[in-house]
């Protein structure tokens, strides 16, 4: 028994493990440069066998300190050196197993009582049982094709058959019986260029695809009288109008229609204190020198300037007609929450376009628009017809009047693994055991990271989710704005921070906070750190990412470290000094002792 | 003396030669006049606009640092064609026509030259070459795309993204978009107005709003136009006046408390001027000269005992060596307001200074002169590389990173750190002393001397394990500490204590290495010899914390410190220190045999 226990202790063992440790950090990290961070957490760190070296470095220091034990005292500093270690494990230990290290992504504005933990979960619910599975999943970073079996009961089974840590999502369009949806396959050509394109018809009966240069539109003829037009259209302009103003509040909304002789003019807005003035309308407005100026009469780019009036004050609102996503009033924030919108009816749209007409019977009939004037006509498979812009022809390939939009998604290398910027996808095969549909098929889908999906499945509607695992919070938090500072003269960043309000409910407590970089809010054992933020396509910020933490092991772990260091301070530098000290205590003693049997002597002689 | 002295001036020289990193001639088509300085000779002409404050890189410079951190990023180096650098960038604003056609921005790279078809053995070239260049627009813009869609560069589009750079700074200081020299009219804070700004009166008026600014804005234009004539002429007296005449309107632009120009502005012109850290150096060589002579000229029987000026010289020139390097330090830090956290050039340069920090330490404790000589070398090596390799360790001062402004955890875990590389650096270059001891003490034992030099020489390994020792153990107990409080930072500031983040891998990979020493020895397996060679290997792992985390794998939290560069100068380190070792290991068991 003795001897085992001395091995464990033996600083044999303990070299051999310090350089174990070293060579398998040495490799992990070189693995990370080229693998990205999720790779070498699931190959390395958050592994089985990794545990288990800790632990055993754990044994190797508690023995090598109990063998020692009774421990001498010039011991002392290894002993408290070693004790410390031990206690940084378990701390270590600690946090790994009952530790949290999530998410909490908020919009400004937007309130939560859940984070987001790394671990992700597909999730299953049949509403019409009122059922709902989840299923937690450590995928990590490689793909899987084998299956991984999440719910089957009686009636349907569902597993998944493929992940793919980085997909990319491919849109195909496939023949579908159920479907009323029509497609069709255009291709253009020319000299320059050789493209395909499929189009699915949309709810609307309008689908419009954008290539650049030109502009395709597939769109439904509804009767005879609608194919006359599309045959024959007469370009109408109307003269002097303008088009519709359409003005949204928080609670209301008009739509005005405004000519050319009505700016200048003030109306008044229905059932409102509110009142709108048409200060100055720009047909063709340009950005000059940080200034909008209108250039021509031509409308190229419509914009109008107006003035909103009410109890509260007026304010200006510029609105473009090409840009409706642009916000009408810069940098301020609306009194009225409005929000304005111009319709061109003005605009000259010289772009190019083709549009292909289908109408009930299935006929197909094009129409194209080029500088050369417009053209018309019946669509046959497969023929090309001229659209009149750099000699391109255009043909129509394929027509499938049922058809749906399938997605799949592909694996894809990514080049840098720790920003991929593709999400992660499964497969989910759904199997019915006791269909009484005539062919119980299996049916695939796709889901791809954050995304969620209802589908009816053999005549049972199901909502499949595929999310970051969420855990619940005690409390709630709002996050009011999220802020971002910069360099003085510059656009760097110099400070990110999150104005947050917390609502504790059971403690009936509401209190805000300012949590920045490196000043986080701690609150009934989590830490809210400011970690990143969200942005608009403009790269505005809308919204703030915090990391939540939960660490039971902290005090353990910072207990292990002061005692460490200081057990490495009376090891290598005070030793001489304690054990002088001992000696000298000792020797006291000693000397106290022969005193006092001195003294007994004495007496007794 | 006279002997010394000669042998000082040749070794400087030598070193010198060795630091001029690229002495091939360059090719410069000389166009008669632009190329000359036209004020040369007459340096205070360009004091007052050296001094005048400039909002550049996120903080509020003197001119003299923009046209250094400029000069030096479009030429190379800091005085092309002995230009003062701030005329050089005036002569660029007023005569950009003239000065696109010269030859003036540095392409090092061999693999850039031979895909723009430049010519290969030709060092600078012209904007205007650059410019009808259309390959180069095309890789420009691809790098622009990849940079947008945040993708890694390759080495290659690094070198073309420089530069980009350098021609965009030069075109930028042409037009005087860069010279954003008009302060804010209230505060110094928000953002300043660059020179080429100043005919847009519409625009001026929406910022400054007082009648009798605009006032100033006019005259300043007609400044400056009396500034560009008088430079072009030739006419100093009109120049200096000029200058007088701008800084003061300048300074009576801003409203409030707008336009600083005092301490802090001088104090960076001194640093800039003075260069404390390349002195340092100089007198840590010196001192290492004076140290080494001491024991060269010490009786072999009994070291320490040589010529006492010796001695005294070497003392004297490393504190005055310390004393400067402490002096750069403290102005550094005071110009940058915060602690040397920032890169790898701040770093190093404290690194050096614990080294010989520590080196007082042992010496005070162990009186032998050998630690101290040894600090020496290696504060002159750090030295001399962060002096002389401004593109790997860039010495320009910019604002710190978000995660690293003020916080105090922060600021306590990096020093230790870096203080434990120092004592780490001290042990490995005492580890290396004690190998060249054993490789000599090999070579007296071979040569038939009698046993008792050997005997001395062994006494004084003795000695240097136990310093070399001693520097593991200080730094043993720093790194733990430093990246214990490490874990406290990250706690604070990301919410966790260790996530196996390469940058804290590493600090504990080579305090591993250091533990494996010390149980080593503990458990009887290195001798003399073998914490030597563990001293020097271990060390490898601290390079790698250091600078390979960064430079190398490039990956984690740490980002904010990551570059590119240098790899080549650390493997070939790498390479010496283990033939050396291998080398001595060889030697020491030849000897045994």
């Amino acid at each position: 028994m003795k001897k085992p226990l001395q091995f464990l202790g033996s600083v044999q063992l303990a070299i051999a493990l310090i350089i174990g440790l070293a060579l398998t950090l040495t490799v992990a990290t070189f693995y990370e440069s080229l693998h990205g961070t999720a790779a070498v957490q699931y190959l390395f760190y958050k592994t089985w066998w990794f545990g288990l070296l800790l632990l055993l470095i754990g044994i190797s220091v508690t023995f090598a300190a109990l063998k020692k034990y009774p421990w001498k005292v010039h011991q002392t500093g290894f002993v408290i050196t070693h004790l410390g270690i031990i206690i940084l494990i378990i701390g270590s230990f600690l946090t790994f197993w009952w530790g949290i290290d999530a998410n909490l992504p908020l919009y400004n504005g937007e309130e939560k009582n859940y984070i987001f933990t790394h671990e992700e979960t597909i999730e299953m619910s049949q509403p019409l049982q009122n059922r709902k599975y989840t299923k937690t999943l450590e995928l990590g970073p490689y793909p899987k094709l084998e299956t991984i079996p999440l719910l089957s009961d009686k009636k349907i089974s569902i597993a998944i058959d493929q992940y793919l840590p980085f997909a990319r999502e491919v849109n195909h369009v496939v023949p579908s019986k159920t479907s009323k949806k029509e497609a069709i396959q255009i291709n253009l050509a020319s000299s320059f260029f050789n493209v395909d394109e499929w189009i699915l018809m949309n709810e609307e009966g309008l689908q419009k695809i954008d290539l650049g240069p030109a502009k395709i539109i597939f769109k439904k003829i509804k009767n005879e009288k609608d194919l006359q037009k599309f045959l024959n259209p007469q370009k109408q302009k109307k003269e002097g109008v303008i088009g519709k103003i359409r003005i949204h509040t928080k609670d209301q909304e008009w739509v005005l229609d405004i000519h050319k002789k009505d700016i200048g003019k003030t109306f008044g807005l229905h059932n409102s204190h509110l009142t709108l003035t048409l200060l100055e309308y720009l047909p063709h407005a340009l950005v000059e020198n940080n200034k909008l100026v209108n250039k021509s009469d031509k409308a190229l780019n419509p914009a109008l300037r107006t003035l909103i009036s009410g109890k509260e004050g007026s304010e200006e609102h510029m609105s473009f007609s090409l840009f409706p996503e642009f916000p009408s009033l810069h940098q301020k924030t609306s009194i009225y929450g409005a929000r304005l919108l111009l319709e061109s009816e003005d605009y000259t749209d010289n772009s190019k376009s083709l549009f292909i007409g289908i109408t009930e019977y299935n006929q197909l009939y094009y129409q194209v628009v080029s500088s050369k004037g417009i053209h018309s006509g019946k669509v046959e498979l497969g023929k090309k017809y001229k659209t009149h812009w750099m000699n391109a022809e255009f043909s129509v390939q394929e027509f499938l009047p049922q058809a749906k939009q399938w997605t799949q998604f592909h694996a894809i290398e990514v080049q840098d693994p720790n920003n991929p910027k593709a999400p992660s996808a499964v497969r989910l095969r759904l199997l019915c055991h006791s269909c009484e549909s005539r062919n119980p098929e299996t049916e695939y889908v796709w889901l791809a990271f954050s995304e969620t999906k209802n589908i009816n499945f053999q005549g049972e509607p199901l909502i499949l989710a595929y999310h970051p695992k969420t855990l619940a919070l005690p409390f709630n938090i709002h996050l009011e704005k999220f802020e971002m500072g910069t360099d003085p003269g510059t656009n760097n960043p110099a400070s990110y921070q999150s104005r947050v309000i917390l609502k504790d409910d059971s403690q009936e407590l509401t209190r805000k906070f300012l949590i920045s970089m490196n000043e986080p809010l701690t609150y009934g054992g989590y830490t809210f750190y400011q970690s990143s933020y969200q942005t608009d396509e403009n790269g505005t910020p809308t919204g703030s990412v915090l990391s939540v933490g939960y660490d039971p092991g902290r005090s353990v772990k910072y207990a292990g470290s002061i005692i460490m260091v200081l057990g490495i301070l009376l090891m290598f530098f005070f030793k001489n000094a304690y054990v002088n000290a001992y000696k000298e205590l000792m020797r006291r003693k000693e000397l106290k002792i022969q005193k006092q049997k001195g003294v007994s002597h004495a007496i007794l002689s | 003396m006279r002997f010394y002295h000669k042998f000082f001036v040749s070794f400087f020289i030598i070193t010198s030669c060795a630091f001029a990193l690229e002495a091939t001639p360059s090719v410069i088509p000389v166009k008669t006049g632009i190329l000359d300085s036209r004020l040369r000779g007459n340096d205070s002409a360009f004091d007052t606009l050296r001094a005048l404050p400039i909002q550049h890189g996120g903080r509020l410079k003197p001119l003299d640092t923009f046209a250094r951190e400029a000069v030096q990023n479009i030429t190379g180096k800091t005085h092309f064609n002995k230009f003062d650098p701030v005329e050089l960038v005036f002569s660029w604003y007023f005569d950009p026509t003239s000065w696109k056609e010269v030859s003036l921005i540095l392409i090092t790279s061999l693999e850039l030259k031979e895909k723009l078809g430049l010519v290969q053995n030709q060092k600078y070239f012209s904007l205007l070459t650059l410019e009808n260049i259309k390959e180069l627009n095309v890789l420009i813009q691809n790098i622009h795309e990849k940079n947008q869609r945040e993708e890694k560069l390759s080495p290659f589009e690094k070198n073309v993204e420089s530069l980009a750079t350098q021609m965009i700074i030069l075109k930028r200081i042409f037009s005087g978009e860069l010279l954003t020299l008009l302060p804010h009219p209230t505060q110094s804070k928000k953002d300043w107005v660059p020179l080429h700004l100043l005919s847009e009166i519409d625009f001026l008026k929406t910022l400054y709003t007082e009648e009798a600014q605009i006032e100033k804005l006019k005259i300043l234009q007609g400044i400056l136009a009396t500034l560009k004539k008088s430079y072009l002429e030739n006419n100093p007296q009109d120049f200096e006046l000029s200058t007088l005449n701008f800084k003061h309107t300048l300074a009576n632009l801003s409203l409030e408390q707008g336009y600083p120009y005092t301490t802090k502005i001088n104090q960076e012109i001194f640093y800039n001027r003075f260069r404390p850290f390349r002195f340092a150096w100089i007198f840590y060589l010196v001192a290492f000269i004076f140290l080494g002579l001491f024991f060269l000229t010490s009786p072999r029987h009994s070291l320490g005992k040589g010529n006492p000026v010796l001695k005294i010289s070497g003392l004297s020139f490393s504190v005055l060596a310390f004393l400067t390097h402490v002096l750069g330090f403290y102005l550094r830090c005071s110009i940058t307001g915060h602690a040397p956290v920032g890169n790898m050039y701040e770093s190093v340069v404290w690194v050096s200074l614990g080294v010989v920090f520590f080196g007082f330490i042992l010496l005070y404790s162990y009186k032998n002169f050998i630690v101290l000589s040894c600090a020496a070398v290696i504060a002159t090596i750090g030295l001399i590389l962060a002096d002389n390799l401004p593109i790997i360790l860039n010495p320009t001062i910019q604002p710190l990173a978000p995660v690293l402004r003020s916080n105090f955890w922060l600021t306590i875990h990096v020093l230790t750190i870096t203080l434990s590389y120092s004592a780490f650096a001290l042990a490995c270059g005492l580890g290396n002393w004690t190998l060249f001891k054993f490789i000599k003490l090999d070579s007296r034992l071979r040569g038939n001397d009698s046993g008792n030099r050997g005997n001395d020489s062994g006494d004084e390994i003795k000695k240097l394990t136990t310093f070399n020792y001693r520097s593991i153990q200080i730094g043993t107990l720093l790194l733990a500490a430093g990246t214990i409080l490490g874990g406290v930072w990250a706690d604070y500031s990301w919410g966790r204590f260790w996530g196996w983040d390469p940058k804290e891998v590493w600090a504990l990979i080579a305090l591993l290495f250091y533990l494996a020493v010390i149980h080593g020895k503990k458990a009887g397996w290195l001798q003399d010899f073998g914490i030597a060679a563990g001293s020097v290997l271990a060390f490898q792992g601290v390079l790698m914390a250091w600078y390979g985390v960064n430079f190398i794998l490039g990956v984690g939290l740490h980002s904010y410190g990551f570059g590119s560069g240098g790899l080549s100068y650390v493997l070939t380190y790498l390479a010496l220190q283990i033939i050396f070792i291998f080398y001595a290991w060889k030697k020491t068991r030849l000897s045994k045999k």
